[in-house]
């Protein structure tokens, strides 16, 4: 293609990463009606994310150091750079490791802050992340077995939508969704019942408002990227992006928080086999591309 | 300048300096032949760098009229040095050193006086290629920064004579074994490294140090005889021992035998295994771990610029002789193998020394993969990752070797808020941290490209575990360096900083190394276009993966690591000039309204991966792997 398509290439991606944080905020708030509906309450409006996070800029700083808000400021920059990267369809594989880059950031700010809920709450991330990056790896992996190449553009050309490829790929990625979303049964580094919101306890203030705008811009990156399964199909995509988050609500409501040592088990076992069969399944059937 | 004087330069004159500081009385005055011989190594490192790649063709050297062959110098430099292997071996009574020197022996007296050698004449003995640049470079640089670092660190120490005539011969004859084209020199300066690294690690005379040098001189003197075995082979089956020559002589298929196809890989997978133990992968890794009871810089030298990066420098040396054979699979798979396990073990210790000796492991286990997947690709990866890594490990056990010395302790527990109270080093050791584990740092380059490798492949094969231990060593690695950088970033809210203590011969060479972490990553585009040079058998180029100056482009992906940098540094710089904290804002930690500061630490899972218990089971699929390194000869 010689002449470049400005729209596809440069106009959407701009409009949808401006729109991304409120997208984000007003898919928490569906969240918080729907889980408030499910446990028979009325539950808050669904801009009530917006409302909260401009509140925050109106509070007091209370603040323990500076080394902490650097990198909550870092993990915000970082979250939008990744979301940037997968837009603007750049290298699949350095996308996942930015995007990796910000869970590194926030771990580094949950323990200089030092405190004990920050220190418990960063171990956890950390165990989290040892959970679904192996996973999102591989499956990037698998991505680029089926598609020839770690450049996101190559998933667009695609003569099949990655779903009919790597479908139990992608069930393995909605094992590990609720890590990265922040939710039950997963939501063990936050555990706000348990150890008050974990790395980002110390958080006050504007920058506890910034933390929940690197949330909304979060969710909306996961939702992308599972929309990468099906590219060939507008409407399709939108379903399945759907499809993901109703996913995430029900099993938040529905399940218990599990401990570290029990997610890393089940994660790893289920995610796995999913992952191997998968690949024995495009090794098998010769849907793999070689180099 | 001439080539022969350069060469000089970089071998002998370090060690006639280390002559002349071991002779010269008082501390003052070994200083300045210390700063001088760091000087003329970088300087002549530089050299050769704006020189670029030559060949040299010295058989004999002009000792008072008469012509010596610098061959049966070095048959007579053999001998002696078995000799004090031995000696050595007797008086500690570890007598499997005994056993392998005697072992040694054999082959080498078979080679050197019953086997026909052609004349050679004319051939080139020392070939200066882009990789021997490099390795120089590695060797001299930072083998420089860590002589001025040592100047700080050995100050009132008993033995400082010995140690830095050791330090000093050991960066003279690195450089002389990657300039070597003659596999049987290149043995002999490999066997110089051993004794080296052995009489440094027993610096300090104690019992754990003689029983800690045993165990690296018995493991490399293994590693010794498998590799005179292999040159014996190779002189048997290609009628050569140089490198350059062998090049040729394998890619056209020129080997007489009477053994199977297969064994074409032999006398190169005898190589590897000599290699792996020079490199300390499993099941070899007890030595370098060992090894942490000698000073600081020692771990530092052994560990970035010299000792270990011998063993990969020939990995990556014989990669294109066994190109496409069993043995390079298995290779990577025990390169794979020691950087998963090793970065697993790494997580379990707290003793900074100990992990940092794991991580290194860990990512020799990495270079070895890459070298063993075996495609231009990830042989440039191996590069890379040799390069990055040498910078940024120096740099690490330049600051533990710091705080060490400061505050007497290892133990990354102790070294909680360190921010406050030693901030540059600290800060730089953050630095170095972040630069083994995130993008966009160096290794994250070579990581990125091995990750590329091992999902390029044109047949299933074994490689495909390769991928396995790609993905969960880099998460482990990620793991433990996270954890310790958040350690020393742990500040109490109103702990009042302390004054630190300078020393700059200790904390120059961190900041130039720290600076060096950065401009390596600035001139990876750079370095890939002029520095790296693949054999022609591979078919590509790194500097064809250069794109437009300042990004790399591969067929299935591509990333620009001066960009990254640059938006790396917006990321981290703009909320620090940013963000300012009001006096008044300041408050200490939530904690229930307990007003307490409890201590925080654990989380090391000693009881889970901790050494004792994983390696019950490493060891034996260790060794397994490497049996089935010659069983993949017979294949």
């Amino acid at each position: 293609m010689t002449d470049i398509d400005y729209v596809t290439t440069y106009g959407i991606p701009l409009v949808l990463l401006i729109l991304s944080p409120f997208i984000g905020g007003l898919l928490t708030g569906i969240d918080r009606k729907v889980t408030a509906r499910i446990q028979n309450r009325r539950g808050p409006p669904i801009i009530q994310p917006f409302y909260d996070t401009i509140k925050l800029f109106g509070k007091e700083d209370k603040i323990v150091n500076k080394t902490y808000l650097v990198f909550g400021a870092a993990y915000l920059m970082t979250v939008v750079f990744s979301l940037i990267l997968l837009l603007f369809r750049y290298d699949l594989l350095i996308t996942t490791f930015i995007f990796g880059l910000s869970f590194i950031f926030l771990v580094l700010a949950g323990y200089s802050t030092r405190s004990q809920f920050g220190y418990v709450g960063a171990t956890r991330e950390l165990m989290q992340m040892l959970t679904y990056e192996p996973i999102l790896l591989l499956v990037v992996f698998l991505i680029r077995l089926v598609t020839g190449s770690f450049e996101i553009g190559s998933i667009y050309s695609a003569a099949q939508p990655l779903l009919y490829t790597l479908p139990l790929a992608l069930l393995a990625i909605f094992v590990i969704l609720p890590i990265k979303a922040r939710k039950s049964p997963f939501d063990i580094a936050d555990a706000h019942q348990e150890i008050a919101q974990g790395p980002e306890t110390e958080y006050s203030g504007k920058y506890l408002g910034l933390l929940y705008i690197t949330h909304f811009f979060e969710l909306f990156f996961i939702l992308w990227f599972i929309g990468l399964f099906f590219v060939q199909n507008i409407a399709a995509r939108l379903a399945l992006m759907g499809i993901a988050y109703v996913f995430l609500i029900v099993i938040d409501n529905v399940t218990a928080r599990l401990r570290v040592d029990q997610m890393l088990k089940q994660v790893f076992i289920v995610g796995m086999i999913l992952l191997i069969i998968n690949l024995i399944y495009i090794i098998a059937t010769g849907r793999w591309i070689p180099a | 300048m001439d080539g022969s004087l350069l060469l000089l330069l970089l071998t002998l004159v370090p060690a006639l300096f280390g002559i002349v500081c071991y002779l010269v009385p008082g501390y003052e005055t070994k200083k300045y032949v210390i700063i001088f011989c760091a000087l003329v190594l970088t300087i002549a490192s530089l050299l050769i760098l704006y020189g670029g790649a030559f060949n040299l063709a010295i058989e004999s050297i002009s000792l008072a009229g008469t012509s010596i062959s610098i061959s049966s110098i070095i048959l007579v430099l053999d001998y002696l040095l078995l000799l004090v292997f031995l000696w050595f071996g007797i008086k500690d009574k570890e007598y499997k050193a005994v056993v392998l020197v005697i072992l040694q022996l054999i082959p080498l007296t078979y080679f050197d006086f019953f086997m026909t050698k052609s004349s050679g004449a004319g051939a080139n003995t020392f070939v200066i290629d882009q990789l021997s640049i490099v390795m120089c470079l590695i060797i001299s640089i930072i083998g420089s920064l860590i002589l001025i670092y040592s100047i700080g660190y050995m100050k009132g120490d008993k033995r400082i004579s010995p140690f830095f005539l050791i330090m000093m011969v050991f960066l003279g004859d690195m450089n002389a074994l990657v300039f070597a084209n003659d596999l049987v020199w290149m043995f002999f300066f490999w066997e110089v490294t051993t004794l080296c690294s052995f009489l440094l690690i027993r610096h300090y005379h104690d019992d754990i140090s003689i029983k800690a040098s045993d165990r690296a001189l018995w493991m490399n003197l293994l590693g010794g005889v498998s590799m005179i075995c292999g040159i014996v082979l190779i002189q048997y089956g290609y009628h050569t021992t140089y490198l350059s020559d062998l090049i040729r002589t394998v890619s056209s298929g020129g080997l007489v035998s009477f053994l199977p196809l297969g064994a074409i890989a032999l006398p190169f997978a005898l190589l590897a295994f000599g290699a792996f133990t020079k490199s300390a992968l499993m099941p070899f890794n007890s030595w370098l771990t060992g090894a942490m009871v000698a000073p600081t810089p020692v771990s530092a030298l052994l560990h970035s610029s010299t000792m270990v990066n011998a063993g990969v420098y020939l990995l990556i040396r014989i990669a294109p002789l066994v190109l496409g054979t069993y043995v390079s699979t298995i290779i990577a798979v025990i390169g794979g193998f020691s950087f998963m396990f090793c970065a697993l073990l790494a997580m379990s210790q707290t003793d900074s020394k100990r992990i940092l000796a794991y991580s290194t492991i860990s990512y020799l286990g990495l270079i070895a993969m890459c070298t063993g997947i075996n495609t231009g690709l990830a042989v440039t990866a191996a590069v890379a990752l040799l390069v990055f890594h040498a910078v940024s490990k120096g740099l690490l056990f330049l600051c533990v070797g710091k705080v060490a010395h400061d505050t007497n302790s290892r133990d990354i527990e102790s070294m909680e808020g360190l921010v406050a109270r030693m901030p540059l080093v600290a800060y730089i050791m953050v630095i170095g941290l972040i630069s083994l584990m995130a993008p966009p740092f160096g290794i994250f380059v070579g990581k990125w490209l091995a990750f590329q490798s091992v999902s390029t492949f044109n047949q299933i094969s074994l490689s495909l575990v390769d991928i396995f231990f790609i993905v969960f060593g880099s998460i482990f690695s990620v793991f433990y360096y996270s954890r310790w950088a958040g350690k020393l970033l742990a500040t109490k809210t109103f702990e009042e900083p302390k004054r630190e203590h300078h020393d700059w011969y200790m904390e120059l060479p961190l900041v130039v190394l720290m600076l060096g972490v950065f401009i390596s990553v600035a001139l990876t585009t750079y370095f890939f276009d002029n520095l790296i040079s693949l054999p022609t058998v591979y078919g590509t180029q790194p500097s064809q993966l250069v794109l437009g100056q300042i990004s790399l482009q591969s067929t299935i992906g591509g990333f620009s690591p001066l960009g990254f940098l640059i938006i790396f540094m917006i990321i981290i710089l703009v909320p620090w000039i940013a963000i300012r904290v009001p006096k008044s804002a300041i408050t200490r930690t939530y904690s229930c309204g307990t007003g307490e500061e409890p201590e925080l630490g654990g989380g090391y899972f000693q009881s889970m991966i901790g050494e004792s218990v994983i390696f019950r089971y490493l060891y034996p699929i260790a060794i397994l792997l490497l049996i089935a390194l010659f069983a993949a000869v017979l294949i």
